[in-house]
């Protein structure tokens, strides 16, 4: 079922390491998401996937064939580029007929056809003959997702896709990237510095940090079970705290997202340090036993003023485990 | 309003008005309506043939200069080998040679008695020197060292905007190296290759040094007007101007069309694709070794004159190398009154000149900058024209036009001013662009009064700017040949003219310790503009 997979893959560009004996495994039609901050390695090890690095070690097996040093011309991947790349001297139809038209050698007859359902799959028909910069920036991301499936690739490899985009279409594109990939059954692996963006659209999230992958896990798990203190923190707020504040093993850190506290109930008492207001939610941070916990509460009957004091509960789902 | 009428009328009398006089007084030979002068021209075998010559010598000068800068701005741009950095900073070489003075070097180097058609003739046992450059073969020899460097800038800067990621994403699409470069790469590179065939085109057409001195005998436009003109038929000289200004100007409005129809907008914030390191051995020995070639070549020209400098004059006749050495020739040029003459007389015209050019450019240029429409665009053309227009041709319209004024002083420094004009302008303009608008709005937000907003803010901005431009300005002056020749008087003689007239005498050495000291002073005034505006960006105004 392994699609692609990662063994033992580093890369080193000079004194600095990239990426660091990084394994991962990819099943056909999963959405992947690597996630990091800037610099974790992620892009480069999109780019050492797609062809375009070559590791300094380790392979790269897809479909249990060893393609590490396969030039990125023959090993058939979609790569969707940060900035688009799209060709400024063709119009939209040669720049997603452009792989069509390689050594790939589809009959000119073909191309057509091809380039054009590849167009209806991103809704863009209309626009065939326009020129790549009359396009809007979510045209343009639409365009080079289709001229990166119009070739049929064995999977599609995307670097931020939505980044450049205004806010409001993002969500749209998330949407609509989603149903296409679906779609096509099309195996994908996403780079992105945004949370919010891997946990809407990932089967699965690959987390990132120097180098080095933290965990893998679905959203849900790498959210609600992070691995250690980065995933924790990196991955929405978090409340890190030393075990002995539930009466753990002092070896231990307990982690509990500012959603899990409920106040006003329970037999804890804290302090009302701060208070945001956000409409429908309100953000507090609390200090209790010389600890601060933020907090995140819906709009109940009141809205607790600062230096007033409040009980709080923690549930014992909500304290997740981790070593220090 | 004192400023625009400034503006418009050194636009309209020394650019409108020249070129008009010069184009209505073709059809009236006898101060009557005539086409006769066009019937003699195209009925003149000769004339024809200057005319094809011209256009003939233009075309594979570009496709020679194409064929050496396009494949050296390539592998500069991609490959990293021992030498590069010496090799890219020597490729712009041929540009500190004034056009005079590149030519004779040639002459020296490859000509009938030259040093390296000497030298083969003994190494490969002739019968006679080689390669003996003269005419047709010359002319070409010397348009492709000095005219590749417009193909090797444009196209550096090109490939300085291709984005890797477009490379990239071609790889990934499946497409070789040779279809990346057919499908990818060169397209993107049009614009930058019609920008130096245009360049390329129109400076060939304009050439003039190199066809006189070294032309033996082979006719050319820019040439034969200047003979046209020395032999007093004024009726043919100005048919002829025209001719060559419609020629040059019909392939700069054709290629500028093309351009228009093969505009992109790249992107131009990604990153230029990574050098590859040459790694194999023979490689590496042959990239060392054809770089070391191409350097030793590229600055041979100027070795020459700077050996020729310290020749006895009249010493070298017969042997490969000079006989005999001195450093008279240069003691002489500062000593001696009448050697010295002609440094002065360049000296104070190119100052003047260049005052002026700086004094006008900066107004017009602060004036155009907010305007649009036709008063713009009519005036962005007739600053343009001077350089759109070759050297003869601007030169004999401000002879024509301006007669009465034949044999004064101050013909030679207006002129000057005239073809100066669109260097000035381009490195003006350049200043002004980098400076947003809204600075000028906030120094007066904050209570400053619109002369104090220019003085305090916009011309410190501009300066550095202006300082390269006027270096650039005065080095042209400095070392100006094409219309010095038409309008100089014995009095004001500049440098350029004395060179020639002491080569005509066989002072060998002398003439090129004027050469090499215009080349120094080139020299420092590019350095010095570099400095204070970073590199050259735009390869028109060099």
């Amino acid at each position: 079922m392994a699609h692609l997979e990662l063994l033992d893959l580093t890369k080193t560009f000079g004194p600095t390491t990239a990426v660091r004996a990084l394994s991962l495994i990819v099943n056909r039609g999963e959405i992947l998401s690597i996630l990091g901050p800037s610099g974790c390695g992620k892009t480069t090890t999109l780019r050492m996937i797609a062809g375009l690095e070559t590791p300094t070690s380790g392979e790269i097996h897809v479909n249990g064939k060893n393609v590490t040093s396969v030039p990125a011309r023959s090993r058939n991947i979609g790569l969707v580029f940060q900035n688009y790349a799209l060709f400024p001297h063709l119009d939209v139809f040669e720049n997603v007929a452009f792989g069509l038209r390689t050594r790939r050698l589809t009959p000119e007859g073909v191309v057509g056809e091809r380039v054009r359902k590849a167009l209806a799959n991103v809704r863009m028909e209309a626009f065939e003959r326009r020129a790549v910069h009359q396009l809007s920036g979510g045209q343009q991301q639409r365009i080079a997702l289709a001229r990166a499936l119009a070739v049929e690739p064995e999977f599609l490899l995307l670097d931020e896709p939505l980044s450049n985009l205004d806010p409001s279409l993002r969500e749209d594109l998330r949407d609509q990237i989603r149903s296409i990939v679906r779609h096509l059954n099309m195996t994908t692996i996403f780079v992105t510095h945004d949370q919010q963006e891997a946990l809407s659209l990932a089967d699965r999230i690959a987390i990132m940090d120097s180098g080095v992958c933290r965990q893998i896990g679905t959203p849900d798990e790498v959210y609600s079970r992070p691995a250690d203190s980065f995933v924790a923190r990196f991955l929405g707020k978090a409340n890190v705290l030393a075990g002995e504040f539930f009466g753990l093993g002092g070896g231990e850190l307990a982690v509990v997202r500012p959603e899990n506290i409920k106040l006003g109930e329970g037999t804890r008492n804290a302090t009302v340090a701060k208070v945001t207001f956000e409409g429908a939610i309100v953000n507090y941070v609390l200090e209790a036993s010389g600890q601060q916990l933020s907090v995140r509460s819906f709009h109940g009957n009141r809205i607790y003023d600062v230096g007033e004091q409040v009980r709080f509960d923690i549930p014992p789902h909500g304290i997740h485990r981790i070593a220090k | 309003m004192l400023i625009v009428v400034l503006i418009f009328a050194v636009l309209l009398v020394a650019v409108l008005y020249p070129n008009i006089y010069t184009f209505v007084g073709s059809f009236f030979p006898q101060g009557t309506f005539s086409v006769a002068p066009y019937i003699e021209f195209f009925a003149t075998p000769s004339a024809r043939e200057a005319l094809f010559n011209s256009v003939y010598i233009s075309t594979v000068t570009v496709v020679l200069s194409a064929a050496i800068g396009i494949p050296l701005a390539f592998v500069l741009h991609r490959y990293d080998f021992r030498g590069r950095r010496v090799l890219r900073a020597i490729a712009s070489a041929p540009v500190l040679l004034p056009p005079l003075v590149g030519v004779i070097s040639f002459l020296f180097l490859y000509g009938e008695s030259g040093i390296i058609s000497r030298t083969l003739q003994i190494l490969l046992g002739l019968d006679r020197p080689w390669p003996r450059l003269s005419g047709v073969s010359a002319i070409l020899f010397v348009h492709a060292y000095s005219m590749y460097v417009y193909f090797f800038m444009f196209t550096s800067a090109g490939l300085e905007r291709v984005d890797a990621a477009m490379e990239e994403a071609a790889e990934t699409l499946g497409a070789s190296p040779f279809e990346k470069l057919r499908r990818v790469v060169l397209p993107l590179l049009v614009p930058s290759f019609v920008g130096a065939s245009l360049v390329t085109f129109m400076s060939s057409m304009a050439s003039f040094s190199a066809p006189l001195i070294f032309g033996g005998g082979v006719r050319v436009l820019a040439v034969e007007i200047f003979n046209a003109k020395l032999n007093g038929n004024i009726p043919m000289a100005l048919v002829e101007t025209v001719i060559l200004a419609l020629s040059s100007l019909s392939v700069l409005f054709l290629l500028r069309w093309y351009e228009g129809r093969h505009k992109y907008s790249l992107t131009g914030k990604g990153v230029s694709i990574r050098r590859t390191p040459i790694r194999s051995g023979t490689a590496k020995i042959v990239a060392a070794g054809g770089g070391a070639v191409a350097v030793v070549f590229l600055l041979l020209p100027h070795l020459m004159l700077a050996l020729m400098s310290f020749v006895q004059d009249g010493a070298w006749t017969t042997q490969l190398l000079p006989p005999a050495y001195t450093t008279e020739n240069y003691v002489r040029l500062f000593r001696d009154p009448a050697f010295f003459e002609p440094i002065r007389n360049s000296l104070w015209m190119s100052t003047i000149a260049t005052a002026a050019n700086l004094v006008w450019g900066l107004a017009a240029t602060f004036w155009l900058r907010r305007r649009s429409g036709f008063v713009r665009r009519f005036a962005d053309l007739l600053i343009v024209l001077p350089w759109a227009l070759p050297g003869t041709v601007v030169a004999i319209a401000m002879v024509e036009a301006f007669s009465s004024f034949a044999g004064t002083l101050m013909l030679l420094p207006f002129l000057y001013f005239v073809r100066n004009i669109p260097i000035v302008v381009r490195a003006l303009d350049a200043s002004f662009q980098q400076i947003d608008p809204s600075i000028e709005e906030a120094a007066i937000s904050l209570g400053a009064t619109s002369s104090y907003a220019i003085r305090h803010v916009v011309l410190p901005l501009v300066l550095p700017g202006a300082i390269a431009g006027g270096l650039l300005a005065f080095i042209t002056a400095l070392g100006e040949f094409v219309s010095s020749i038409m309008v100089y008087v014995y009095s004001n003689r500049p440098i350029a003219i004395e060179i020639l007239s002491q080569l005509r005498q066989f002072n060998f050495g002398t003439a090129s310790a004027y050469g090499v000291l215009l080349i120094l002073l080139i020299a420092i005034a590019l350095l010095v503009g570099e400095r204070l505006r970073g590199p050259m960006k735009d390869p028109l105004v060099q």
